[in-house]
């Protein structure tokens, strides 16, 4: 197979991962849209014959990365905003209620999280990253992305739990 | 997924439980950790609740067939790379590329470099051991000079003046601003070789010293593509490529990962799109505006052969 082959496919192989990535994280399918094709022309014109690039998905996501950070995470005033009928609309499986609203309440969980956190336990949970890869992609310690991860897994499950829980009854004063 | 020198310091039975959910412990350790969660209620509560937020964000967002294809942007963009690897395509460029650059780089090295060059037809051939002059140079250096060319020279002359303009091949040629990578614009020039008119740049480090100065040549080939970078005579490491309508040479006696890094730094600053690009040197041999602000007067080679330039 000819390099400029390997190469095509490789992107190929990548960009559904941008996508949903992508998605993931701004909430907005046009948006993320736009975001990865700006960011596979970002990376395709900085590719040069002589700098081979030694890890693909990692220089992509790191792309895309930058690229969320300087035109879109900057102008967002408020969190991402999930429309849960939208992000159901391709579940894996048919959803049966319980998991319908385990889902709904992830999906707001993730909209809830700190943007920092949010992209670790995006990268690791759902496009499988390594601790390594995640680090390269962010630019930070491998030690961040740890700490990171943690306070966002146990941040969401605090996030989901207080969503299962009862409202608490009104206390009446007595009269 | 994470090698043991990649993993962070002190396993904290956490930051086990994280790299256990996530499929990052093996062997005896993913034992020890097995161990320790059936002993532990708490944290395997914790692994069973952030593995089920794993496959809920999968299910949440599952790989839908119609995100892999490539937009159509990217595609264009991902061909054209290709084009420009294509090495067959870029022989002829590269040896045509060999051939002009061999005269122009021995001038700024002319440290009997020339002899060390590339063994192709030099037409314009500089004194052994002159080296160009710039503004700072005292005591006037002997500019190098040119050999005949097989041209009118008048002819040339004014292929060189179109070309420094922006009509003749309609490609404006600016000094890149290679500040960033330690070095200072000292020099340029437009000359005269049998294969048409090519500029010079010469760069010195921004720090000073003795390090030694870089060259890079640009001509214009009046093709689109792109090829592949050639390094020839590593022990003086000088790189060739062409990009677009332009052929870069650039050469320096500096280790070739340093060459390298120029190059990238040169191909950053490659001249934008046709309308987007800024005023080229003036076809006059007047002013041009240097990347990183300063003024570069290029003055192409007079009729008798002589290169002249002045900062």
């Amino acid at each position: 197979m000819e390099p400029e082959d390997a190469l095509e496919r490789a992107l190929v192989s990548h960009v559904a991962g941008l996508r949903r990535y992508a998605r993931a994280l701004i909430g907005n399918a046009n948006d993320a849209e736009d975001l990865v094709q700006e960011s596979l022309a970002r990376a395709l014109g900085r590719l040069k014959p002589w700098r081979p690039v030694r890890d693909l998905r990692a220089y992509l996501f790191t792309v895309l990365h930058n690229l969320y950070i300087d035109e879109y995470r900057s102008k967002r005033a408020a969190p991402p905003t999930v429309d849960i009928d939208n992000v159901l609309h391709h579940p894996s499986a048919p959803a049966d209620q319980d998991r319908r609203l385990e889902l709904r309440d992830l999906a707001r969980g993730l909209a809830c999280l700190p943007d920092e956190q949010r992209e670790v336990v995006l990268l690791v949970g759902l496009e499988g990253l390594s601790y390594a890869e995640v680090a390269s992609v962010l630019d930070i310690p491998i030690g961040t992305v740890m700490s990171r991860l943690s306070r966002a897994r146990s941040h969401l499950r605090e996030l989901v739990e207080a969503r299962r829980m009862p409202a608490p009854a009104a206390v009446r004063k007595p009269s | 997924m994470t090698s043991d020198s990649e993993r962070p310091q002190g396993h904290s039975s956490e930051t086990l439980l994280h790299r256990f959910v996530d499929g990052d412990v093996h062997g005896s350790e993913r034992v020890a950790v097995e161990a320790m969660l059936a002993a532990d209620t708490d944290a395997l509560a914790c692994a069973r609740t952030f593995q089920h937020q794993n496959i809920l964000m999968q299910a949440l967002y599952p790989r839908r067939d119609e995100d892999a294809m490539l937009p159509a942007a990217a595609l264009n963009l991902a061909r054209g790379l290709r084009r420009r690897r294509t090495v067959q395509r870029a022989v002829a460029a590269s040896i045509a590329a060999v051939a002009l650059f061999g005269a122009g780089t021995a001038g700024w090295h002319a440290q009997g470099y020339v002899e060390r060059m590339v063994k192709t037809p030099v037409v314009a051939v500089f004194p052994p051991n002159s080296v160009p002059a710039t503004a700072g140079d005292e005591g006037g250096e002997q500019a190098p000079s040119m050999a005949p060319l097989p041209t009118a020279a008048g002819t040339v002359a004014g292929d060189a003046q179109g070309w420094l303009g922006k009509d003749a091949r309609g490609v404006p040629v600016h000094p890149p601003n290679l500040q960033q990578v330690g070095y200072q614009l000292v020099d340029g020039r437009a000359d005269l070789t049998a294969y048409g008119p090519v500029i010079r740049f010469a760069y010195t480090p921004s720090e000073g010293g003795d390090s030694p100065r870089l060259a890079l040549t640009v001509a214009s080939f009046g093709g689109d593509r792109r090829s592949l970078a050639t390094t020839v005579n590593p022990q003086h490491a000088s790189l060739f490529w062409q990009s677009g309508p332009l052929l870069y040479a650039l050469s320096g006696d500096v280790a070739p990962g340093q060459l390298l890094s120029v190059a990238d730094a040169v191909s950053q600053a490659e001249p934008a799109p046709a309308g987007e690009a800024a005023e080229p040197a003036s076809a006059t041999g007047g002013e041009a505006q240097a990347s990183d602000g300063s003024a570069l007067k290029v003055t192409p080679v007079a009729d008798q052969g002589e290169a002249s330039k002045e900062l």
